[in-house]
Parts: C-alpha cells; structure tokens; sequence
C-alpha cells in the first residue's frame, strides 16, 4: 500500500479545542450538535475534495449508485461520520448510547479460553463504541491505536476504556508496541487491530472486496496464522442518534486450522473481505475509509 | 558460537521466507531492521516467535528486545546466555 493512499492517522485539534468540546457535549443536547454539523458539511466536501471523491467513487463504482445518489450518498457518510467523532466526544463527556450486541456468545466463549485471541475491527461504523459497551472481565484487552493521536484524545480514551480492561497500545516507529502485543499474546490476552489499514509494514494481501481487487495490510493476518490464534471481528453501526448495533462475528473456521501459515492468512483476509463486503452492502454509509481504497 | 550464528541465520532465513538468501549473504553485524536485512514489524513478530519456539526465549521487554534484534551478533550472545532450550 502506498504512503498516499495511506491516512496518516493523525487526530485534528489542540488539546483545549478538545477539552472545550467536551465540556460543550455536558450542556448541549446531541441533537443540536449534529444540526450545527449538518451546516458545516457542504464546506467539509468543498474544501477537503480528495475525501469527498473517495467516498463518491466508492459509491458510484463499488455500490453501483448512480451520481445523483452518490452525491446525497457523500454528504449522508460525512454526516454520519461527523456523528460517530461527536459520538466518541460525547462518551467522553459521559453520555450514554443504548447498544444492542449481537452475538456476544462468542466473545465470551473465546475469553473463557486460556489462549488469547484477535478481534479486527475497520473504520467501517464507530470501532471504539464496542469498546465502551464490551467489557473484558476474564482477559485484558489490548487495543492497538495510530501514533498520530493526540496526548489529550489518548487521555479520554485511556479514562473512559481502563475500568473495561482495556489498555491502548500506541503503534510507534521503533519496535517496542511489538514486543507489548507479543507478551500480550503470549499471555494470553485478546489484541484488538484495525485490519483494513497499513501501519507498521507495507506488506498487503490481496482480496476481492465489493467486486474489485483491493488490499488489507498482511499484519493482522499474518499475526493470527503465525500463533495459530482465534480471530473475532467486531463492527459497531449507528442504528439511530443514541444507539448502537455490535455484530460480533467468529472469522476463522476449523478447516484453516489445518491450513499452512501463508494459505491461512490468506484465507483469514478473504474471509475478511467476504464479511466487510456483507456488512458495506447493509450499510452502504458507515465506510469512512477517506482515501481511494481500491486501486 | 558460530554453529549458533549459522542455525540462526538458517532458521531466520526459512522463518522469514527469506528464499533468495543463503546464511553467508548475513553478516554478522549487519543491523536486521531498516538498512540491514531491510526488515519490518511483521518480521519481528516472527523472530520473536523464532526466539521463544526455538530457544524458549520470551522477550517481553521493548529495551531489552530492541537491543538484541540489532544482528546476528546481539541475537546469538542473547540466546547462548538466555536459552532454555
């Protein structure tokens, strides 16, 4: 994957515009912030038009949506978009969201076990709401975050995700989060990783996602085929202004188990792909991958 | 010490997939990361998992590890002292 195609991870904003926005999310019902959003939308796909025409593109070419459609369909995802930033300052802020998990079964049972397992997330929906609604009790989890975030996002995060026994672990340039997250597994905690987004090593695999050739970085996948580990995926979509839906999926089947390493990873990232592309086709609008994807 | 550094580098070679290489293409003191071997994050993860598989090593602290993945020399010295297997 190339550096260009690649988001630089960066969290916008200094720390009082953050501390400001948080305090405002205390007295301010949410339904005025996203009005105040909405107006500032248009201006948003103006000025930032490499975004505007990623989303535009995946609309037309992978969903099939005709222009018109795809341009309502652009300011709809930046919308919801825009709802799922307010939402996480507003889970800062101590407001609430009414969450439905699906099939939480199969967190539970893997956390039961005494190995450890991956759970892969995308920004496709808002990822860190599972993390609010999703307590760990048996095992530690730990997820793996972008270096690019800011000391005071961080800070929330790490307030608001403790007391779930979760424990953020930045991927810096050197090579120390590695041997955090190796010790992690070794010990048998749960690493949670986005799998849609490089960081760390160029390598990809190659998929079909949503009829086209596109490219998931090797990491995640190399990482399970390497221990032989157990893989969730997890995806947390808006279903209204205070509520959330959590699917819980199991990804890997018994037949990779007895796969090589290099036919299981790859199986792990079709079986990925296949997944993202059930979920983009129910929820067209939750995907803010904000560059062009697909080659 | 050099039948250590020569397995090493054999085992490095068929854990990383490494085909085109043979154990004399390695120096030594060549770094592993960056501008040595050229290698990245993914490749860590795999020696890491070399070092604890093959040797029963488990390195878990981010100072020590970096210090010993800088080549074959830090590695070898680690595991002749550290090895449990």
């Amino acid at each position: 994957m190339s550096e260009e195609r690649q988001w630089s991870g960066q969290t916008h904003g200094t720390p009082w515009m953050h501390r400001a926005l948080i305090a405002m999310f205390k007295v301010c019902p949410l339904e005025l912030m996203y009005l105040i959003m909405a107006l500032v939308i248009p201006f948003y796909m103006i000025f930032y038009r490499p975004g505007y025409l990623s989303i535009y593109h995946y609309l037309r070419r992978r969903q099939g949506w005709g222009p018109v459609r795809s341009f309502f369909g652009c300011y709809a995802n930046h919308f919801l978009f825009g709802t799922a930033l307010m939402d996480r300052f507003a889970a800062y802020s101590g407001r609430h969201f009414r969450t439905d998990m699906h099939d939480f079964h199969l967190f539970s049972g893997l956390s039961a076990q005494p190995e450890g397992f991956l759970m892969y997330t995308s920004h496709v929906g808002n990822p860190e709401m599972t993390g609010y609604m999703l307590k760990s009790e048996v095992k530690r989890m730990n997820v793996i975050t972008f270096p690019g975030e800011k000391s005071s996002i961080r800070a929330w995060r790490e307030n608001m995700l403790g007391p779930n026994n979760i424990r953020l672990i930045s991927a810096t340039e050197d090579m120390s989060w590695l041997f955090t997250l190796n010790a992690a597994l070794a010990d048998g905690e749960i690493v949670n990783i986005h799998a849609d987004r490089s960081f760390g090593s160029p390598k990809t695999l190659e998929v079909n996602l949503l009829g086209a050739q596109a490219h998931l970085p090797l990491g995640p996948f190399s990482l399970a085929a390497m221990r032989n580990l157990p893989v969730l995926a997890s995806f947390s979509l808006k279903a209204g202004i205070r509520r959330y839906n959590i699917f819980i999926y199991r990804l890997d089947t018994p037949e990779m188990a007895a796969m090589g390493r290099e036919e299981r990873q790859q199986a792990l990232a079709d079986a990925y792909a296949r997944l993202l592309d059930d979920v983009l086709h129910r929820h067209p609008l939750q995907w803010y991958n904000f560059y062009e994807f697909w080659n | 010490m050099e039948d250590l550094k020569l397995e090493l580098k054999e085992r490095i070679i068929d854990a990383l997939h490494l085909m085109d290489m043979v154990p004399e293409d390695i120096e030594d003191d060549a770094p592993l990361f960056k501008e040595g071997l050229g290698l990245d994050s993914i490749d860590a993860l795999e020696l890491m998992l070399l070092m604890e598989k093959n040797y029963g090593i488990r390195l878990a602290s981010p100072q020590e590890g970096k210090q010993v993945f800088k080549s074959i020399n830090t590695m070898a010295e680690y595991i002749k002292e550290h090895r449990t297997k």
